[in-house]
């Protein structure tokens, strides 16, 4: 079910919230924590029931382990082998789950000849692992403690959270399920949860969509052999920018918007990400809580910058492989996570050779330009099914595959037929086929959008606001024009979402 | 600056609630009151079907319809083919931007039992998802049965799809009779006696498209509605003896349609419903100066190429001849009985 079909809003997201009102206002905080759970899995199992059983079990061993290495901590015994079993165990699910087909399929490179398992990726699967190895790593050192069943299935499976993330603490979550805080007057943040809500579903279904029908053409057909010309392998590689900032800061707001609507504030996971000066910078404010995850499970516990530059270096290299494989099993995932670990790693080298400058308009801006295009080049990676349907978009993007230009303008210009720019073929296109100047126009509208406005986390609250005058103006408050905006922009998306399929979330397929 | 007026939580949401349900009702509204206004591009198109549909019912049964884009009516000259196979043949062609959906079922209204339906839809049919605009246009001026036949969701779409100042335009239209009645005359005529009106005048191959060098992104979608579309009209059709036939699109040759795994897909699908393919892809497939104003239209010298070339595929398929055996007996029956008096059968 997704966030941005007729069924979740019309019908699963209403009758959630009336039946979480009328069983806390009724039954108290238990009864509204036993229905949230029931709605999270109903919610899970509709995407099918056989999504069940890797789910069930992997809250079990994990709610066991957990509650054993707690008692272990109390008891002052050592935690290490049981946090390590446990982990092992998650790992094993993911992997199993994930990778065996794509280890499988590169064993085969070998001569082997392996039947491929043919395995189903359990939606939500990467997420819903590393949020309980968080939690076996926390409880083993004693951060986190839980022994009520109810409460651990709440956390995990929590529908807001569940498919896409955010990656969640024990810790900063527990204290907001306990049945007395659901109890609280939470009617109070509706309206707040409301327009958040209609900012995430307009981000998805206006404007990371809408970059998708530009961006998908070219990449598809790079993936059956066709070539783009530059400007139309830069637009597609540009409109993907967008459409992933888009639709994850979209799913973003709507997973916070939707834990609002029960009381329940989740961790921001995405803070205008391309107005990063830096690539460091950059990984600050793209998909938080991944960072944060990767940061204290996985560098710090490599030993993170306190074993000198190179060693520091080689932890980002690794860490970033990983957090490259997590996004899918592949090797283009896992070289697009290692281009970021270079990114990283390039950035960091800059700044001990240079020191920390002082941000001058002129640094913010350039640093903003580069970090922009180094992302958006590693996109193409993310984006292409195959390196060689990478190659395709690269090569085009750098001239290698010509320049399509409209006839009439070639006329106009008195350029015949079949002319070279330098090295550059140029190919005359009709003006039936020619996109070009609405990618252009659009590629900039976005580029304007994540550069120059506020984001919605500072306009709902969530973040600091930046303070100027046009995010004070447009600072969410309990006033009719939001009412009126909201109403408007989620009868635009409702307008649109009924005019063509729903489609997924980029990160439901991690 | 503080807020003058800052609302109770209820008081917000009950605003929003009454601006989103206006909004709601006075897109239903406005949907209801397009049903039956005519722009001229709709009344064009609806005087068009029009036309196909009162020529083609007047065929008598058994005939070969072929249903498609207008790659057909640019593509497939009739009265040749007709000939050539001594049958009864009319084009339904009409716009692929019209999608499989809306072209079949037009189409159907003047299918019989017996009747056989030659499909050489456009590529893009085959991953047909939204309609577009000139759909929804033709749709409300004079495709409610259409409107009526779609499921909910689909139906849905027409409701959210419906722009206010479509009725403006339509009662500027519908102000100028003369042209309305020009328009309708302009379609009727263009929909020509076997439903395409081929000219020698017909524009040659264009300067532009030789240096076109794009191929088309050929993809097949088996949950698109278009997909859904072509498999429900041709089981349906199966149902009601009629003979289903496909073939391959005629457009501009490209070297890069070698061995796609889509066309692959695309006979495999009509393979699952059990519809003989006529061709291969290459038979449909020409060279810039066979070609007309569009990669899917060809120019008169293309059209000779093509009917002759599809004939022959036609005549060689042994499903087509079975059913044109079939068809020839009851032409002969139907001229026998005509021929006697008493209209019975010679027992």
């Amino acid at each position: 079910m997704l966030f941005n079909s007729n069924t979740f809003l019309f019908a699963f997201l209403p009758f959630v919230l009336a039946g979480f009102f009328v069983a806390k206002n009724l039954s108290g905080g238990r009864a509204a924590q036993f229905w949230l759970a029931i709605c999270s899995i109903v919610f899970y199992a509709s995407a099918g029931l056989s999504l069940l059983p890797p789910l069930a079990l992997s809250i079990l061993v994990n709610f066991l382990t957990g509650r054993a290495l707690t008692r272990r901590h109390l008891r002052g015994e050592t935690t290490t082998a049981l946090l390590f079993a446990g982990v092992a165990f998650n790992l094993f699910l993911l992997g199993w789950f994930k990778y065996a087909n794509f280890a499988v399929a590169n064993l085969n490179l070998f001569g082997l000849h392996l039947a491929l398992p043919g395995i189903v990726l359990p939606l939500g699967i990467s997420f819903y692992t590393f949020t309980q190895i968080a939690f076996l790593a926390d409880a083993a050192h004693g951060l986190a403690s839980e022994y009520d069943i109810l409460r651990y299935v709440l956390f995990v499976t929590f529908f807001p959270h569940l498919i896409a993330g955010p990656i969640i603490h024990h810790r900063e979550m527990m204290p907001q399920f306990a049945p007395e805080r659901l109890t609280l007057r939470i009617f109070d943040h509706l309206p707040k949860a409301l327009m958040l809500f209609t900012i995430g579903l307009a981000k998805k279904v206006l404007l990371a969509d809408g970059f998708a029908t530009l961006a998908q053409p070219v990449f598809d057909n790079a993936a059956h052999g066709l070539a783009p010309d530059a400007i139309a392998a830069w637009g597609a590689t540009l409109a993907y920018t967008f459409q992933i900032y888009f639709d994850f800061s979209g799913y973003s707001d709507m997973a916070l918007a939707l834990a609002l609507m029960f009381g329940i504030r989740l961790p921001v996971n995405f803070l205008s990400p391309y107005k990063s000066a830096s690539i460091i910078d950059f990984w600050r404010s793209w998909h938080m809580t991944l960072s944060r995850f990767l940061r204290d499970y996985v560098y710090i516990p490599l030993g993170g910058n306190r074993r000198g530059a190179w060693r520091r270096y080689v932890n980002l290299m690794i860490v970033m492989t990983v957090g490259g494989l997590w996004h899918g099993a592949g090797w283009t995932f896992l070289c697009w996570g290692a281009l970021h670990g270079f990114y990283l790693l390039v950035n960091h080298a800059w700044r001990g050779a240079t020191g920390r400058w002082r941000l001058t308009p002129l640094s913010l801006w350039s640093g903003r330009a580069i970090t922009f295009i180094a992302v958006a080049l590693a996109w193409v990676l993310f984006r292409a099914d195959t390196f060689a349907a990478a190659r395709t978009i690269y090569t085009a993007m750098f001239g290698l595959n010509g320049v399509a230009v409209s006839v009439h303008l070639l006329t106009a210009l008195g350029i015949p037929n079949g002319a070279q720019l330098g090295p550059i073929r140029i190919i005359p296109l009709l003006a039936a086929q020619l996109g070009q100047a609405e990618v252009i126009l659009l590629c900039l509208a976005g580029l304007a959008f994540v550069w120059l406005l506020p984001n919605s986390m500072e306009l709902t609250g969530f973040a600091p606001s930046p303070g100027s005058a046009l995010a004070r103006k447009l600072e969410f408050r309990n006033a009719a024009r939001f009412a009126a905006a909201a109403a408007v922009c989620l009868f635009a998306c409702i307008s649109v979402i009924n005019s063509g399929a729903p489609s997924a979330f980029i990160y439901y397929r991690f | 600056m503080p807020e003058r007026t800052l609302l109770s939580p209820a008081r917000w949401l009950g605003i929003f609630a009454v601006i989103f349900a206006s909004l709601c009702a006075a897109a239903v509204v406005d949907a209801t009151a397009q049903f039956g206004s005519r722009t001229r591009n709709s009344w064009l198109t609806c005087s068009y079907i029009a036309a196909k549909i009162t020529r083609g019912s007047a065929l008598a049964s058994p005939k070969l319809v072929v249903i498609s884009g207008s790659n057909a009516t640019l593509g497939i000259d009739m009265e040749t083919l007709g000939r050539a196979l001594s049958i009864r043949a009319f084009n339904f062609g009409l716009s692929a931007s019209d999608g499989p959906g809306f072209q079949s079922f037009e189409a159907a209204k003047i299918l019989k039992p017996g009747d056989a339906v030659l499909m050489p839809l456009e590529y893009m049919a085959y991953d047909y998802g939204r309609p577009q605009d000139s759909l929804v246009d033709a749709v409300y001026a004079c495709g409610h049965d259409y409107w009526q036949s779609l499921a909910l969701g689909e139906r849905l779409f027409y409701v959210m799809a419906a722009k206010p100042w479509r009725l403006i335009d339509a009662m500027v239209f519908e102000s100028r009779k003369d042209e309305v009645a020009r328009t309708a005359a302009e379609a009727s005529d263009e929909a020509g006696p076997l439903g395409q009106r081929l000219s020698e005048a017909m524009p040659a191959a264009t300067q532009t498209l030789s240096g076109v060098q794009q191929p088309l992104a050929i993809r097949f979608d088996p949950a698109s509605p278009g997909v859904r579309a072509i498999a429900k009209f041709i089981r349906e059709a199966q149902q009601r003896q009629i003979a289903v036939f496909a073939t391959w699109p005629n457009t501009l040759l490209f070297p890069e349609y070698r061995d796609n795994p889509e066309l692959r897909k695309i006979r495999a699908f009509y393979d699952s419903l059990a519809v003989p393919v006529i061709g291969t892809p290459e038979d449909a497939m020409f060279p810039p100066d066979l070609m007309g104003d569009t990669i899917f239209h060809l120019n008169r010298a293309g059209i000779a190429v093509r009917t002759q070339r599809l004939t022959r595929s036609l005549a060689d398929n042994p499903a087509f001849n079975s059913w044109l055996a079939t068809s020839h007996g009851q032409a002969a029956d139907v001229e026998h009985q005509s021929s006697n008096p008493a209209g019975g059968s010679d027992r």
